[in-house]
């Protein structure tokens, strides 16, 4: 198995590291459990426009690392850098969507998604187009003065979506952004979401619990453990792009994903996989 | 379709009005026919001749006026104070125990017993009795805005912050609007107290104002004169509670259509 491997870097021989973390280590101070560590050792280097998916058990660590990355909690220890400079100091911005979208209630879903580019101080026109564009790239056409609270939650997570979307980032992090849709609505985003990757080249680093939609999306797959949170594996994933619906059907697609998920329950690892793992034909 | 919504609220309304209604006629026949000396309860009539007297030299708009403009001034100046005071209290942490014991102590005075120290001090203007208010005013909002603040969800600051705000952007832009509903509970109980505390002060140190309208009528025994007085106050602080939730929509449009009931 080769670990932090760019793959597609390799291939088109031309390796750029847009995002690489060092030795990260994570403590909750202060909390119910007196000090917790909740990342340890935890080193990744993600290649520009590349497309990386994390996985992992519940508590490992996933939406902590998003967070440190997106510079909105401070690490204990190790070094994070973007474009080859530390985070404090870059001055691109990762755009996050949270796994509870984090929408403000106060403001419609069109000042919702406008509200990064109001902060930049971009005028009212420009944040009018760049808004409605969003709002109908996630299909939400005609919801554009609702209320979060007036929304499904599938349709909010499609808002707090866009709204990361309407900043243009040079780096996107989800965290679960499709848990909650309907299987259509989730399979219309995720061929959005590919879309959008192509059109941009925009860096995506993506969690989910979806082995098969993770495996499906990435150039890459990354498996956490827990207790500390750390990474276990990484796994390429060589599947030729575009891909459609029936990948999902090939052996070296079905085979990785097996092994993805004996990774990730517990006692994956001491669990011997047959032939050999991360291949695909 | 419109004209049936019309009824039903032309029934409702009627149906609100019918116990005010009756209360008035109980009253009628009971000063008509009941062997009541009109010093404790006066003749409808007459009240209402006090109100036009008064409407019509001028006196009664002049004690509102009064009444309405120191309760107006303590309760902006305190319930702002209460507010700026609150969200800096709950940005800073190292203020909000700086400040702990000296608020929750002076919070557990109730602001009137404080009346006769003020007096003492400020003499029987407009200054104490509006200081007293603004004091009033001050805590409860200092309070449910300080716990607003703290209650704010994180998630909302960190949507913020990853989308470039800076903290001033933050505690305008996310704070202020999150900590709303909180903040709207303590201006209610501080209009609500601010009138009550004002009609207190103006009783015991008045010579204006409607309070001081009330304890006069009180010295010359001219009940129907206190009557039309309470009726008055009544109606203003009717109108103080309608303005306050109005305001209240206007200022948190999100809310509405929100319920926690089914
Ligand atoms: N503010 C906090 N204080 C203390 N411990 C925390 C805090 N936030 C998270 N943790 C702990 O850190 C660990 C990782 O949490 P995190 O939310 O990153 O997990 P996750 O991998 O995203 O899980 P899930 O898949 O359920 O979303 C958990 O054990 C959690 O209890
Ligand atoms: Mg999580």
């Amino acid at each position: 198995m080769t670990k932090g491997m760019f793959h597609k870097a390799v291939t088109e021989d031309q390796l750029k590291v847009k995002l690489c973390i060092n030795n990260l280590r994570k403590e909750y101070v202060g909390g119910t459990r007196d000090t917790f560590v909740a990342l340890d050792k935890l080193s990744l280097q993600v290649a520009e426009g590349e497309f990386v998916s994390v996985l992992g058990p519940s508590g490992c660590g996933k939406s902590t690392l998003l967070e440190i990355i997106a510079g909105l909690q401070k690490r204990s220890s190790g070094e994070i850098s973007i474009d080859g400079l530390p985070i404090e100091k870059s001055g691109t911005k990762p755009a996050i969507v949270f796994q509870h979208y984090g929408l403000f209630p106060w403001l419609t879903v069109q000042k919702n998604i406008e509200y990064g580019l109001k902060i930049r101080g971009i005028d009212r026109k420009t944040r009018n187009k760049i808004s409605h564009a969003h709002i109908e790239m996630v299909n939400l056409g005609g919801f554009a003065k609702f209320y979060p609270h007036e929304l499904s939650g599938g349709m909010q997570q499609r808002v707090a979506l866009a709204r990361a979307l309407a900043n243009n980032p040079d780096i996107l992090l989800l965290d679960e952004p499709f848990a909650a849709l309907d299987a259509q609505t989730r399979e219309m985003c995720q061929r959005e979401l590919l879309n959008l990757w192509k059109q941009t080249g925009v860096t995506i680093i993506f969690v989910t619990h979806d082995v098969g939609e993770a495996i499906f999306l990435s150039d890459r797959v990354i498996v956490m453990s827990k207790n500390p949170g750390t990474i276990k594996e990484s796994i390429p994933i060589d599947i030729a792009r575009p891909r459609d619906f029936h990948v999902r059907l090939a052996e070296g697609f079905r085979k990785t994903e097996l092994h993805v998920r004996l990774l990730i329950s517990e006692n994956g690892a001491m669990v011997a996989i047959p032939g050999k793992e991360g291949q695909h034909g | 379709m419109a004209d049936h919504k019309l009824k039903k609220t032309a029934a409702r309304f009627l149906l609100k009005c019918l116990l005010p209604l009756a209360i008035f006629l109980g009253w009628e026949i009971a000063v008509t026919y009941g062997d009541i000396p009109p010093l404790l309860l006066p003749k409808l009539a007459k009240v209402g001749a006090d109100f036009v007297k008064y409407s019509t030299n001028g006196e009664l708009f002049h004690h509102i006026f009064i009444s309405l403009r120191r309760c107006a001034i303590g309760f902006f100046i305190g319930s702002t104070l209460g507010i700026v005071f609150g969200i800096l209290l709950g940005w800073f942490k190292r203020l909000e125990d700086f400040f702990d014991f000296t608020l929750n102590f002076s919070r557990a005075i109730p602001k009137t017993a404080l009346a006769p120290l003020l007096i003492v001090w400020f003499g029987f203007g407009d200054f104490p009795k509006v200081m007293l208010i603004g004091l009033a005013a001050f805590f409860y909002t200092v309070i449910p805005t300080l716990e607003g603040v703290q209650n704010v969800d994180s998630l909302l600051v960190k949507s913020a912050r990853s989308m470039g705000a800076g903290d001033r952007q933050i505690v305008f832009g996310v704070i202020l609007p999150a900590a709303m509903p909180s903040i709207y509970a303590g201006i209610r109980i501080a209009a609500t107290s601010s009138f009550v505390i004002l009609l207190f002060v103006e009783i015991i140190s008045g010579n204006s104002g409607l309070g001081f309208l009330l304890e006069d009528a009180r010295e010359s025994l001219n009940t129907s004169t206190m009557f039309m007085t309470l009726i008055v106050v009544g109606i203003l602080g009717f109108s103080l509670d309608w303005l306050v939730r109005y305001t209240e929509k206007k200022v948190m449009p999100w809310q509405r259509g929100k319920t926690l009931s089914r």
